[in-house]
């Protein structure tokens, strides 16, 4: 219905009066609420929030105790590690039963699954072969040169490497303290473990950061959320030990002796459900839908949850060639680097291959590794599998997981059948491969140091290394889609022991299938040329 | 006599300090936390690691005691025994040195 203008303007100038006084109140409160408002928390919790709490929990200030205001002196651990004990009385004690101090675990019987016995690995290869010093840098005690090293004395221990909030710790040869460090002012602010503290080491695994694990490198301490939805301090914010609880000084976490069962179960008193897993705190059925929870049974969170690991700036290493190691030009080691700066080969390690976004390995797996030690016969397998997953379809225990599956060549002896431990890290002159670039000398040498035998012939081999991928979980909305896997030639192609719907055929239901389609043909072709026949359309 | 020999005790004081050897290991934690604020790769100062320079010009860079493309003197960046420590490391560790070094 038409309206003259002139009748209409009244209540319209009222109603944009209305609209405009509306404005006034509103705009304030808004701007108010704006400012007053936290930052959207994405995700559970806050890194803000999260280490607020934490702060809180502390009842002690250390910076009030004389003893930790010393003076000690450069680089003397050891004392700082005595003031601590002074309170702490137990700490050392238990600490020294933890493998982070022992670095050797017995397993089904047999000893010398761990970094300082005879252990093999991908990437330095062993520490026993005269290596001690060099990679004691990551030992949490002081003054580990070698085999005589004394596990028994409490001042040994290192308490800072964990402890330290300021960031100035560093830990040099034999795990003795960086002597430019000021011991005072670190001792008088210790605290709980943070990412930075189990980060020194653990991103560095294998030599250098990003090398061994693949979901574990320093990205991760300025990580967006999309990198890892937990330890991002723009997601949840949290620290290592929020997972990897701990008791009496023992970290939790899937070291060498897991027994053969699912990582769930409880690993401390009071536990339901192991701290360190998922469900923990998403509890078994996390999904909306029956279909995804029933997933949980067979299929690893992770699996669907990181769909790539190395997702930071950093790539990690996939190849690591000791078979083309040892190149010199002009008598001096060199290095050639990829036009993102990354070492494609160095003298002192061979060709070296790394990767970002990489998609991982699925292997059944029931959270069993089984490791080689130098005391052990080759395993037949070719590419020698150093850890193989125990682990299948049938195993009640295992899922299916994701793995960062490692390459690379290393010496052994083809007349023993056994790994060799060569003698790397040590200057010109005393044999050490990085000094004289002798890989027959280092072997012998190392070989003598860690008292095993050596025919004195040494071939490369293949070897390969799974690491359990299980950090730098992906927000949801990057979860794998179900024809990633359920797909003719998806993420589980190789995965074996069970009929994979999307993925497998079964003779009998294609065969049903065909003979339906075909006999409807037939039927539908046959009625209709009985029709035309009979004239009857 | 007595005022040469305390002038003698004074200079002593004060060139013992410049003279005398800095610590590798020191100077490589100080490297560290000084240099590499700035000196990383895609920083402001672009990467710097003991293997950027040889022996001989590591020891005429910290001799001529200029920083920041010759524009301040190196001293506005560390203390002078700091940064005594940093050049034996840095010599210790270059390119032609017999343990070049990347790290730091």
């Amino acid at each position: 219905m038409p309206h003259p203008s002139g009748k209409s303007s009244p209540p319209r100038m009222r109603r944009i009066l209305r609209f405009l006084l509306g404005l006034l109140v509103l705009l304030p409160l808004s701007v108010c609420a704006q400012e007053a408002a936290p930052p959207a928390p994405s995700g559970h919790g806050s890194f803000t929030a999260a280490h607020a709490a934490k702060a809180r929990t502390q009842t002690a200030d250390h910076s009030k105790f004389k003893i930790l205001k010393g003076p000690f002196k450069d680089g003397d651990g050891p004392a700082v590690t005595r003031a601590c004990l002074t309170c702490h009385t137990k700490a050392a004690e238990q600490f020294m039963a933890t493998s982070h101090w022992t670095w050797n675990v017995a397993k089904d019987g047999k000893d010398g699954y761990g970094k300082a016995t005879a252990l093999v690995n991908n990437y330095c290869l062993t520490i026993v072969g005269g290596n001690t010093e060099g990679c004691t840098r990551c030992h949490a005690g002081y003054g580990f040169k070698d085999k005589t090293f004394d596990f028994t004395r409490q001042e040994n221990v290192d308490c800072l490497v964990c402890h330290d909030t300021t960031g100035d710790y560093e830990k040099e040869r034999a795990g003795m303290p960086n002597p430019a460090i000021p011991l005072a002012e670190v001792a008088q602010k210790v605290g709980s473990p943070t990412l930075k503290n189990c980060g020194a080491c653990h991103f560095f695994g294998g030599g250098a950061n990003a090398t061994k694990h693949g979901d574990l490198d320093d990205t991760i301490l300025k990580a967006p959320r999309a990198e890892d939805v937990h330890m991002s301090r723009q997601g949840a914010g949290m620290d290592c030990i929020d997972c990897h609880a701990s008791t009496e000084h023992k970290v939790g976490g899937p070291n060498y002796v897991i027994p053969a069962d699912r990582r769930e179960q409880p690993k401390f008193p009071g536990e339901s459900i192991s701290r360190m897993s998922c469900a923990a705190c998403h509890t078994n059925a996390p999904h909306a839908s029956y279909i995804l929870n029933r997933h949980y049974l067979k299929v690893a969170c992770q699996t669907c949850h990181i769909p790539a690991f190395a997702r930071g700036e950093r790539p990690t290493n996939t190849f690591w060639d000791w078979a083309t190691s040892g190149r010199l030009k002009d008598g001096r080691p060199y290095e050639e680097k990829d036009a993102n700066g990354w070492p494609t080969y160095t003298s002192m390690r061979g060709k070296m291959v790394w990767e970002r976004n990489v998609k991982p390995t699925y292997i059944w797996y029931n959270g069993n590794l089984k490791f080689t030690r130098l005391t052990d016969p080759l395993p037949a397998s070719r590419p020698v599998v150093l850890n193989p997953a125990e682990g299948s379809y049938r195993d009640p225990n295992a899922k299916i997981w994701p793995f960062k599956f490692h390459e690379a060549t290393q010496p052994y002896d083809p007349v023993n059948n056994t790994f060799v431990a060569p003698f790397t890290d040590g200057p010109p002159g005393t044999g050490a491969y990085w000094g004289d670039w002798q890989m027959d000398i280092a072997i012998k040498k190392g070989m003598e140091t860690a008292g095993l035998p050596y025919s004195g012939k040494y071939d490369y081999i293949r070897t390969t290394m799974l690491w359990p991928i299980t950090h730098m979980v992906a927000p949801k909305e990057q979860v794998l889609k179900c024809t990633e896997c359920h797909a003719r030639k998806g993420r589980l192609a190789e995965v074996q022991g069970f009929y994979l719907i999307g993925r497998d055929r079964g003779f009998g239901v294609d065969f049903i299938g065909f003979a339906v389609i075909i006999l409807t043909i037939l039927g539908v072709g046959i009625h209709g040329v009985i029709r035309y026949l009979h004239g009857r359309h | 006599m007595r005022n040469t020999l305390k002038f003698l005790a004074i200079l002593t004081a004060i060139t013992l300090p410049l003279v005398a050897e800095g610590s590798d290991t020191k100077g490589k934690y100080f490297f560290k936390k000084s240099c590499k604020s700035c000196h990383v790769a895609g920083a402001a100062g672009k990467e710097i690691t003991p293997l950027s320079k040889t022996q001989a010009q590591w020891k005429a860079y910290f001799a001529a005691g200029k920083h920041n493309k010759g524009t301040e003197p190196l001293n506005k960046v560390g203390k002078p025994e700091q940064l005594n420590d940093i050049q034996t490391f840095l010599t210790a560790h270059a390119s032609d040195s017999p343990q070049p070094m990347t790290c730091g």
